[in-house]
């Protein structure tokens, strides 16, 4: 005899709820990977080149940390425009001569398979004396007014980035110069000459070269071997967009070298591995990692540096935004910080500081 | 006096019901997370 009407609902019930849950269940533990597919590997191919090596020609974006927050807090805070913002320039005894600004700025020599050279200055400072005597210092000087350097790459419109652009265009005025997506007016304005007083910053040299701006959400090959990702990060001080390069190293794997990496260094490494071919293997990180800038501690912070080894680096060059406490961290992790020699105003040794080199490759 | 007897079919647990239930939840449960997902990684989701 048939089952009635009611206890095939009853069954229905007790099997849709058991149902349920058990693929609830199963979604997250044996078909997870079925459920939330894993990204793939990268399958852009750049190309790959023999070396990188990278020159740190400023790190020291200011010389007090205290001051240069004070100046924002002064100002409004955080997300007060960096163009009105009166920072101090003179009268801090840390200073270059006084003044509390420096500037981040590295070149970079890459070594193509054919044995030819490409040369990029990736940003460019801040404070135009100083840039203009750690131009001088590594011979960048000479290179920009021989032509030597192929491009100008800003990695974000930041003040200790990206304000120093007249200490290059004066030796260079007609240099290429790649922006990323998210510049704002004055950025394009300061290039053209124009004068901030507030902020004190100024460019008497106006840019006469070819100006690219790129788009985000993509890789953009520079030559084989070399390509940049643009983020749309938003960052303090009004600031919008910040880009990074990344370099294939035959036999080594990909490099990738960062400015202030406002887009966080673990963001920067999921898209490198899942665009570029080549992904499953980074061999090298070169630039600022923005963890502990102003070397205070938040235990989010931690996670990163558990996070980092996973990716199995095997030369890790930070300096800048990375923070002095970070690397420290770093090093008690047993992660593979490159050191510094703490020469030309940068304070300690624990990672690469003015002057200093890293080889990949 | 005439009684008519009457065949008990109540209280039965109904297999072919629960066999049917399971599959709908399960269906429901999928359908519900590629809902969800699709929302979470659509470019044009607000």
């Amino acid at each position: 005899m048939g089952v009635s009407r009611r206890d095939f609902l009853k069954g229905l019930a007790i099997g849709g709820t058991t149902g349920y849950l058990a693929m609830a269940g199963a979604s997250s533990t044996v078909l997870k990977d079925v459920f939330v597919p894993p990204r793939p590997i990268g399958d852009f191919d750049i190309g790959e080149c023999k070396s990188v090596k990278c020159t740190v020609v400023s790190e020291t974006s200011w010389f007090n940390n205290a001051r240069v927050v004070q100046d924002m807090k002064d100002a409004g805070g955080l997300l007060v425009n960096q163009y009105i913002i009166p920072w101090t320039h003179e009268g801090v005894k840390e200073g270059y001569n006084g003044d509390n600004s420096g500037g981040f700025c590295t070149l970079i020599d890459v070594e193509l398979m054919d044995g030819s050279k490409k040369k990029i200055l990736l940003d460019c400072g801040w404070n135009t004396a100083w840039m203009d005597e750690c131009l001088k210092r590594e011979g960048v000087d000479k290179m920009l007014e021989n032509h030597e350097i192929d491009m100008l790459f800003v990695t974000h419109e930041h003040f200790d980035h990206y304000w120093g652009v007249e200490s290059v265009l004066k030796h260079c005025p007609d240099i290429p110069i790649i922006v990323p997506k998210g510049f704002y007016k004055e950025g394009f304005d300061l290039l053209k000459g124009a004068n901030f007083p507030i902020a004190k910053v100024k460019n008497d040299y106006p840019h006469t070269g070819p100006l690219e701006v790129r788009e985000s959400g993509k890789v953009h090959p520079l030559f084989p071997g070399a390509a940049s990702i643009t983020f749309d990060s938003a960052i303090i001080t009004r600031v919008t967009g910040e880009q990074g390069l990344v370099f294939n190293v035959a036999g080594k794997g990909l490099v990738a070298v960062t400015g202030c990496c406002h887009m966080g260094i673990i963001s920067f490494l999921e898209e490198i591995k899942h665009s570029i071919k080549g992904g499953d293997k980074i061999y090298g990180i070169q630039g600022g990692l923005h963890i502990s800038p102003f070397e205070d501690w938040d235990p989010q912070y931690d996670d990163l540096i558990k996070a980092l080894p996973g990716y199995g680096i095997e030369i890790l060059g930070c300096n800048h935004c990375t923070g002095y406490l970070t690397a420290e961290k770093m090093v008690l992790a047993g992660m593979p910080v490159v050191q510094g020699t703490a020469r030309f105003k940068s304070k300690k040794k624990l990672y690469l500081g003015n002057g200093d080199q890293i080889m990949f490759g | 006096m005439m009684t008519e007897k009457t065949q008990e079919t109540g209280g039965k647990f109904s297999w072919p019901g629960f066999i049917v239930g399971l599959l709908v939840g399960a269906g429901l449960f999928y359908a519900t997370i590629q809902l969800v997902s699709a929302l979470m990684f659509s470019r044009t989701a607000a």
